[in-house]
């Protein structure tokens, strides 16, 4: 064929077979087996040796477990503290009021006293 | 290589529309479901198995879009990280094939986008194509890679993809994330491109 090229008629939209031709000749990809065997070792070479990506979202979850149980066992101790230093203050409270000092107590003579200067012992001694 | 004409198309129906070219019989939708929740479960070998049965479109994409086979190299090795990567926000029943694709094209075009000057020389010919022409002269070839690689990456993709890839206009609009009367117009620019930068140069005997 001589002359100038013909770029046009191909399918009838535009479409020159022989540029069409040219272009896929240049965009070819690789034909040999092997070549493709080697780029997806490389891939999965890349792919394996790549860290594992951070699922911010689940950790933040796993996070907010491991905070909200350590939170609920401390409400539980600090409740326990609570409970057994107001029952402790209560029996301190209790046994100050019920119990005598041993300094201050009292003793009352066992003979020659009467009942009423014993009950008059007993409160101003209180 | 897959012309449009060719009756045997073993593709499946599912990705039949990003994938003209002949693949593995492997490669029903059931059998690509199975891999991809596999890979999704954590079998790497599964995800190996995607590679093998996508690498080759995947390069294909990014070869149209990009100037050159190295790069391509690199588009389609990115693409296919990020996918790994992102498989948890596949969703199942999805075509994984389109799905890739997309993926490919954002990695080719972030490639064009970083690479401004635009080395038209860049395009290899270190991996001879079976359907290289040895009739074909060398000025006509170099001309029309210079005249490729003169068009806007839009364009270059549209017209490799339509013409030589056998896309059309509407999985060409999916893939770039472009309207389908865009693709139109964008081949027509790219068509009349070419035909300027090579109408004169005289034909070989």
């Amino acid at each position: 064929m001589s002359g100038y090229l013909h770029l046009s008629g191909g399918d009838g939209d535009g479409r020159d077979d022989r540029v069409t031709r040219l272009l896929r000749d240049l965009v070819a990809a690789p034909a040999e087996a092997e070549y493709w065997t080697a780029l997806e070792a490389r891939i999965m070479t890349r792919v394996t040796g790549a860290a594992p990506q951070l699922d911010w979202g689940q950790l933040f979850v796993s996070w907010a477990r491991i905070g909200a149980a350590a939170a609920a066992i401390a409400v539980l101790a600090v409740g326990a503290v609570l409970v057994q230093t107001r029952a402790s203050e209560a029996r301190v409270a209790y046994e100050a009021v019920i119990d005598t000092p041993p300094a201050t107590r009292t003793v009352l003579p066992s003979r020659g006293i009467s009942g009423r200067e014993a009950t008059l012992f007993f409160v101003i001694s209180h | 290589m897959w012309s449009p004409q060719t009756p045997s198309m073993t593709v499946s129906l599912a990705v039949r529309h990003f994938l003209p070219v002949s693949t593995p019989p492997a490669d029903t939708p059931d059998r690509e479901h199975q891999l991809v929740a596999a890979a999704q479960g954590g079998e790497r070998r599964a995800f190996a198995e995607l590679v093998r049965l996508h690498q080759r479109r995947a390069y294909a994409v990014a070869r149209a879009i990009v100037l050159s086979h190295e790069d391509a190299e690199d588009v389609v090795q990115e693409a296919f990280f990020h996918a790994y990567r992102a498989l948890d926000r596949f969703i199942p029943g999805q075509a994984f094939g389109a799905w890739l694709h997309r993926i490919v094209a954002n990695a080719a075009l972030d490639v064009t986008r970083r690479r401004k000057v635009r080395e038209t020389d860049e395009l290899s010919d270190a991996h001879a194509s079976p359907f290289r022409d040895p009739a074909e002269s060398d000025e006509l070839r170099t001309r029309l890679r210079h005249a490729l690689g003169a068009l806007p990456a839009r364009q270059r993709a549209v017209i490799v993809l339509h013409d030589v890839e056998g896309y059309r206009h509407a999985d060409i609009g999916r893939l770039l994330d472009m309207p389908e009367g865009t693709a139109r117009s964008d081949l027509h620019h790219a068509r009349a491109a070419l035909r300027a930068a090579l109408n004169d140069l005289r034909s070989d005997p």
